[in-house]
């Protein structure tokens, strides 16, 4: 049996003399290091209201570039993608600089649908100068409407009604005669025809009557021979002149067409005539006016106006119709998708809710019958037609959820074109009987404002992402923070002020606002630029002035705004105090113990976020040289945080066991923790509670650590750093601040510290301390008071420092092992070096 | 005076429909009782009796066998569709109105009971010779394909003719809306003929309907003649 008892007891290694001494060669930060305030009286305003507007967004001259670059970009392929976090003012700015833009440019074409009537499931489309779409689809109307009225008009003239009659008569002249003759041949034989219920029969005559069966049968045999092969011959005969009837008919048919149209092309020439004088520099307008022309002087029975299902007879039949009535001269209507008529400069157009259908337009159906029907004029815009000639904008994530929006979006960017095609067609869902309406020519810039992540997949699985949208305009989250641009800040704040109405902001206000920017940046030296978020703070901050009937909002009113905000949102973070204050949950504030530390973690809760100390355990034993992540093994550890700890053995192995096995198993937990971990800001914290338990040095349990660290033992920079010491604050004042309570920082993170005016009040009074580490070694020696301890010129670590006892545990088990393998009787014990 | 009875031959459909209208207007404006009447043509069913009657159809242009029972199924289906067609139209107007099917030659049956009626409405098709039969003292209403889908109307009378009859008649058509009234009048004898004509215009109402009434003598064939001319269109 082996000890492996420490050579130093706590009380020897905690003793006050020599912590102090060594907490005094580290520098803690001073009350001035820990948030960089701004001084109303240096920002030379009173209020908001002296100052003007802000043209441009702030802090995001990378962004602003990048649109003026994809606005100024006349090839294909050129659209925008607008990446950044919700809340940055993308949508505002994009749509300023596009609106500044539009205004400068002319007026689109405007487009309609008017009907093929060549193939009228192809309408046509007509491209018109703006303003003159509706105008021409009112001639139109009005050209329907005197036809109406000028083609009846024709049909009562006398010169039609005879022409009408003369072609009429003559069918019935030609019929009858035929007819005629064969019974008059019939009547020479004896014979009469008679018409039938369905047509005619020939029959034995007597006395001018059909003769009865009997008077036949009294014929003599020869007699009734000639008279039956005599109809036989007959009934040839009329049927040889019924079969040319519908031939008269269809000859008849064509002359009455050609009276229509001589007859009415007078008043349907003159009528076009108008319109192509009106239209004719229009070359596509002027050939439908020309198939107009023509349609019309085919189909004039369709301006007859017939009562109410009646037909149009031709002498007794009923003249063949597609349509009647006022469906008919539906064809003539002009279907204006796209008007422009009234407004100024190319449009800009948002579409909030971008389905497959408002992106590319839709042919609607109606029912008739059971059946389902459409027509060009039931073709609606979508917002690429909307936008044809101008700019777009759309939410990426709207696009890419809304079932082939992106696809159609795509195909449309590609072609150049908007091709209205049905969904349901398109995946053959329906049916019925549907259009392909001539495609539009497209020419747009489209831009697409969503997530950096969604710009990064998108890149990286759709081949056609990056050819479409070649213009990426980053925005940024926060900005440059100095003198100038907390001025610039103030403007900001000026012009959203204006912008939501709001009462002017005095320049204490500005002033806690700007140091809000800061801490909402996390980091001293940026500033926020979450226009969102300080819209919010902006609105809240004035209805508290009003509360108070201030007519200028101040200090005060902002920070209770924010006070007021985090106690709406703090519930969880009570919560858990609450069971630290309690000892429910295991925190210690003060007094040592070795293998124990306290670390720090942030929880995100929405858009809030609070920092809460946990207590962080080792333990060490022999072993072959692993370091037991709990959490890890338990599943509730994410990978950064594995990663962090596995860190910990490269450094352990780097440092103490160059020429001899890691002889070590080591195992880590967070206590009480029974949620998830993530992050590897609490490995430093790790290694100095296994560096503890490793020497049995204890740690000060007044003290709570933050930082990552690296193989070689550098504490590397954190996330969160405010919060995490306020997190410790907080129970430490709750306890009762002592003068001994502190934090440990990554020295890499001061430079982000924005802490709450107590925690710095309290540093001020020496209540509280932060110490800013550099190293592993910084670290520990303020954790234990022990010397850290360097390697000499033998590379020996001092007898009593901190590395030395661990390097010394280290070499035990490493020899132990060697025992324990090979009878213990190989080596010589570890021996360190003499003591002085 | 009023007309107490209008009868009108009954056809199969859309044919006879526009005489059925008519006489159903008229009646309503003459507050008469209208009496429909399909004639079962008997030369039909001797035809069909015939051991080669054959029918050879107008649309279709075929012949067919034809027998007694298969044109007195086709007959009272005509007569069936003929009668739908009048209750029909009948129920539009208040009146009394019946039906009625009669079996022999047409001329024969109508003017047997145009003698029960005081006017007779039927179209013009195959009345050539109704002259030939004489008609009594009845006014015949004839319907006459017009330009079009548009039905005009002729008025045959005979000196025998009721000039009490004529007169009502043409006043309820005047009534009904039609504002230029021909009437046929067949009488070669101009003296009777004007004393006939003085003797309706005397009973008309003064005023329009005198002018718009236009009464011409005509000959049996000159009668004859233009209702061939119409049977054409």
């Amino acid at each position: 049996m082996h000890s492996f008892d420490s050579p130093i007891s706590a009380e020897t290694v905690a003793g006050a003399p020599l912590l102090r001494s060594r907490a005094e060669v580290l520098r803690e930060l001073r009350h001035d290091e820990l948030c960089r305030r701004c001084d109303p009286l240096r920002l030379g305003f009173e209020t908001t209201g002296d100052l003007p507007d802000l043209d441009d967004a702030l802090g995001q001259s990378r962004a602003i570039e990048a649109i003026r670059f994809g606005i100024g970009m006349e090839r294909a392929g050129y659209n925008l993608f607008a990446m950044g976090p919700e809340g940055v003012g993308r949508h505002t700015a994009i749509r300023r600089f596009l609106e500044q833009q539009a205004a400068s440019q002319p007026v689109p074409a405007e487009w309609c649908y008017v009907n093929n009537f060549e193939s009228p499931h192809k309408p046509r489309a007509l491209q018109f100068p703006a303003g003159l779409a509706r105008r021409f689809s009112g001639d139109m109307a009005r050209l329907v409407e005197d036809l109406r009225s000028g083609i009846p008009a024709a049909f009562e003239t006398d010169e039609y009604r005879t022409r009408r009659q003369e072609i009429e008569t003559e069918f019935g002249e030609h019929q009858e005669t035929s007819v005629r003759a064969v019974d008059e041949r019939a009547h020479k034989e004896g014979i009469v025809l008679l018409r039938t219920p369905a047509g005619f029969g020939f029959a034995p005559m007597r006395n001018n009557e059909v003769m009865s069966p009997q008077d036949f049968h009294q014929l003599p045999e020869e007699e009734q021979k000639r008279l039956e092969q005599a109809i036989e011959t007959l009934q040839k005969e009329l049927e040889a002149v019924l079969h040319e009837v519908p031939r008269w008919r269809r000859e008849a048919l064509r002359k009455l067409r050609e009276l229509n149209r001589e007859v009415i092309s007078v008043v349907v020439n003159s009528q076009i005539e108008e319109l192509v004088s009106a239209y004719g520099s229009l070359p596509h307008v002027r050939d439908y006016l020309a198939s107009v022309q023509e349609d019309v002087l085919d189909h004039a029975e369709h301006f007859q106006k017939p009562k109410e299902g009646e037909q149009p007879m031709f002498f007794g039949m009923p003249i063949p119709q597609r349509d009647a009535g006022e469906a008919a001269l539906q064809r003539y209507q002009v279907n204006v998708l796209i008007d422009h008529a009234g407004e100024a400069g190319a449009p800009v157009i948002y579409e909030d809710n971008p389905t497959h259908a408002n992106l590319v337009g839709r042919i609607e159906h109606e029912s008739q019958m059971g059946a389902l029907v459409t027509d060009f004029t039931m073709i609606k815009p979508g917002a690429l037609h909307r936008a044809n000639g101008g700019y777009l904008i759309l939410d990426a994530v709207k696009v890419l959820t809304n079932p082939l929006a992106w696809d159609a979006m795509k195909r449309a960017l590609r072609a150049s074109e908007i091709r209205i095609e049905s969904l349901g067609q398109a995946l053959s869902l329906i049916s019925t009987g549907s259009l392909e309406p001539e495609p539009i020519p497209l020419q747009l810039k489209v831009v697409l404002v969503g997530q950096r992540m969604l710009y990064y997949l998108l890149h990286t699985h759709d081949p056609e992402f990056g050819e479409l949208f070649k213009v990426q305009v980053d925005f940024e989250d926060d900005m440059e923070r100095n003198g100038q641009s907390d001025l610039q800040y103030a403007r900001l704040l000026a012009t959203l002020a204006r912008k939501e109405k709001l009462k002017p902001f005095d320049r204490t206000a500005v002033a806690r606002i700007i140091e809000y920017g800061s801490r909402a940046a996390g980091d001293a030296a940026k500033l926020s630029v979450h226009a969102q978020d300080l819209v919010d703070l902006l609105c809240e901050s004035d209805y508290w002035a009003g509360k108070e009937g201030r007519s200028v909002v101040s200090l005060a009113d902002v920070q209770r705004a924010l006070e007021v905000k985090e106690r709406r949102a703090d519930r969880v973070r009570a919560r858990l105090q609450e069971q630290v204050l309690r000892g429910t949950v295991l925190i210690d504030s003060g007094g040592w113990r070795a293998g124990q530390i306290n670390g720090l973690s942030v929880m995100q809760l929405g858009r809030f976020a609070f920092g809460m100390p946990h207590r962080i355990t080792a333990r060490v034993r022999m072993g072959s040289g692993k370091v037991i992540d709990i959490e890890r093994e338990a599943q509730l550890g994410g990978p950064i945080h594995s990663k962090g700890v596995l860190i910990l053995s490269g450094f352990l192995a780097g440092r103490y066991a160059i020429s001899q096995p890691l002889s070590l198993s080591a195992s880590l937990v967070f206590e009480q923790s029974y949620g998830g971990i993530e992050g590897d800001s609490a490995s430093s914290a790790e290694l100095y509670a296994l560096l503890s338990a490793l020497a049995d040095a204890p740690i000060r349990q007044s003290l709570a650590v933050t930082g990552s660290v690296n193989q070689h033992g550098d504490v590397q920079a954190i996330g969160g750093a405010s919060e995490k010491i306020e997190g410790f604050f907080e129970v430490c004042r709750a306890r009762g601040l002592n003068g001994e309570q502190g934090v440990l920082i990554p020295a890499s993170n001061v430079k982000h510290l924005a802490l709450r005016e107590d925690v710095v009040k309290a540093v001020a009074a020496g209540q509280f301390h932060i110490y800013p580490v550099a190293t592993i070694d910084q670290g520990i020696e303020i954790l234990t008071g022990v010397p850290a301890g360097e390697r000499d010129a033998a590379g020996q670590y001092p007898i009593g420092t901190l590395n030395y006892l661990v390097e010394r545990r280290l070499a035990q088990f490493a020899e132990h092992m060697r025992a324990m393998a090979g009878g213990g009787t190989t080596r010589k014990p570890w021996r360190g070096p003499k003591p002085k | 005076m009023s007309a107490r009875r209008i009868v009108v031959r009954l056809e199969a459909a859309p044919r006879g429909t526009a005489a059925i209208e008519t006489a159903v207007d008229l009646a309503a404006r003459l507050e008469a009782e209208l009496v429909g009447l399909f004639v079962e043509d008997v030369s039909l069913l001797q035809w069909a009796a015939l051991p080669f009657a054959r029918e050879i159809g107008m649309a279709s242009v075929t012949s067919r066998r034809r027998d007694v029972a298969s044109i007195e199924r086709s007959l009272r289906s005509l007569a069936e569709e003929a009668h739908g067609a009048l209750a029909r139209i009948a129920e539009r107007a208040p009146l009394r109105w019946s039906f009625q099917v009669a079996r022999g030659s047409v001329l024969p049956e109508l003017l047997a009971a145009a003698e029960q009626a005081d006017v007779l409405v039927c179209r013009s098709t195959g009345l050539e010779q109704i002259t030939a039969h004489g008609p009594a003292d009845t006014p015949l209403l004839l319907l006459r394909n017009g330009p079009g889908a548009k039905t005009s109307v002729l008025t045959v009378c005979t000196a025998n003719t009721s000039t009490d009859k004529a007169a009502g008649m043409l006043g309820g058509l005047a009534e009904c809306g039609y504002d230029s009234l021909e009437v046929l009048l067949v009488c070669e004898d101009e003296r009777v003929a004007r004393e006939w004509e003085d003797a309706v215009r005397g009973r008309l109402e003064p005023g329009s309907l005198q002018k718009s009434v236009r009464i011409r003598s005509v000959s049996s064939a000159g009668l004859a003649r233009l209702l061939e001319q119409a049977d054409r269109r």
